[in-house]
């Protein structure tokens, strides 16, 4: 037992809940936020409020980036879990050996996705002109190609294949046709609107036919978010990197989830494909990788200014895409489970 | 838009709480865990304790996670490796 009347409160030194970091920890954390800082990304403000801790100080740029974009449009399109770090995926982790200290990402990928039924918006503009719905079709198409990783027809493709030849080989079979259910087709479900007799507007005869419509009505507004998001998206040039250097990047990551789905009605072909490839993903419990992602090399400043060019022009597409997507009807947000 | 960053081990570490083992002859019969608190009149010290839960655990299992894990394995097969190697591999 204790000698005395009680027992004394045993005391820390004075510095003892200073944080601290452990020896040996840097692995370059300090090159790349005085690279940051020379690049222009983050001031000595930002150092300063992360109590000069490199890692909150990545922290509070990437959240000061963010800031600079409507937060509503972007999720309108998809939340977002945006990771800036050596490990490249959210849930990511490699050994300590597998990790290339030249190498920094920032990736985004989706918790939530939007989903779009197009038909009700080429409903609207068909009523204009026969050739607005595939011209702002087209339009659309083209604006997000590069930069949003979109699930549309074209992602379709692989389960509608699928779909015909189990059908084909269930009639050579010699099932009765009034038993099976044939796929539907990609024309079935684009409806008349997409139909090859209608070509898209030119530029100029797009300009006219714009103009022709009420500055306020709501076809104007779809039609000019459009048009701007094709100008914004022809800003920049973003390669998607090659499929070698994407495998090296997320060497267990076999799928991609998108932010957003183009489709053209709750009950089609598109749609039913998500569902079916939707399924493979989440109970293959393989890991996911990125549907956006730039790399940076931490100690080259020019390479981190050009990472961070792509993610702002990103963050600007998304927010020009969120702004349109909120004026169509028909568009939803998914969550997506993991 | 939810933003996180990540280096390695860098991230600074701070003292959040300690946890403190009270036993007999037999091992460890009670656990509390203490929070600094900051005297500002004097050297900081361990604050009033709470009973170390389940669910506590479950939360410091979870927050320590893989690296914690990783470095538990690898220890534990790296010697149970070379326990059970045949001897026909050993290096002359």
């Amino acid at each position: 037992m204790a000698p005395g009347a009680g027992l004394e409160i045993p005391r820390f030194a004075a510095a003892c809940l200073d944080p601290f970091r452990p020896s040996a920890s840097d692995s370059g954390a300090f090159t790349l936020a005085r690279n940051l800082l020379l690049a222009g990304i983050g001031d000595a403000d930002d150092w300063r409020e992360s109590n000069s801790d490199p890692v909150s100080f990545m922290r509070r740029i990437l959240i000061k980036e963010g800031a600079q974009f409507n937060k509503h449009a972007i999720d309108s399109v998809a939340h977002t879990s945006i990771v800036f770090g050596m490990h490249p995926t959210t849930g990511g982790w490699r050994e300590r050996e597998e990790v290339n200290p030249n190498r920094v990402f920032l990736t985004v990928e989706a918790t939530h996705i939007s989903v779009v039924y197009l038909r009700a918006t080429f409903d609207l503009l068909g009523r204009i002109d026969v050739r607005l719905p595939v011209t702002f079709y087209r339009m659309l198409l083209d604006s997000v190609r590069e930069w949003i990783l979109c699930y549309d027809e074209s992602a379709a493709e692989p389960y509608i294949e699928y779909r015909i030849e189990c059908y084909e080989e269930a009639k050579a079979s010699g099932e009765s046709e009034e038993g099976l259910e044939a796929p539907q087709t990609l024309e079935a479900a684009r409806g008349h609107w997409l139909a090859k007799r209608y070509q898209p507007l030119s530029p100029r005869q797009l300009r006219a036919s714009v103009s022709s419509i009420q500055p306020d009505s709501l076809e104007r507004r779809i039609l000019d978010s459009t048009v701007a998001l094709l100008a914004l998206s022809h800003n920049r040039r973003w390669t998607r990197p090659e499929w070698n250097f994407w495998d090296e990047c997320f060497p267990d990551g076999s799928y991609t989830i998108p932010f957003t789905v183009l489709a053209f009605h709750e009950e089609d072909i598109v749609c039913e494909a998500l569902q079916s490839d939707e399924e493979d993903w989440l109970n293959g419990g393989e890991e996911s990788s990125p549907a956006f992602f730039t790399v940076m090399d931490p100690n080259d400043i020019s390479s981190i200014r050009s990472a961070f060019e792509d993610f702002r022009h990103f963050l600007s597409i998304m927010e020009a895409l969120g702004k349109l997507l909120a004026l169509l009807p028909g568009a939803d947000l998914l969550e997506v489970e993991n | 838009m939810k933003f996180d960053a990540s280096f390695g081990e860098a991230e600074a570490l701070q003292l959040k709480a300690a946890i403190l083992l009270y036993g007999g002859a037999r091992g460890i019969r009670f656990a509390s865990v203490h929070e600094p608190y900051r005297d500002p009149i004097g050297s900081p010290y361990l604050d009033a304790g709470r009973a170390i839960t389940t669910e506590f655990l479950r939360t410091l299992a979870h927050e320590l996670g893989r690296e914690c894990l990783r470095r538990f394995f690898r220890r534990t097969f790296w010697h149970e490796h070379r326990k059970s190697r045949p001897g026909g591999f050993r290096r002359r």
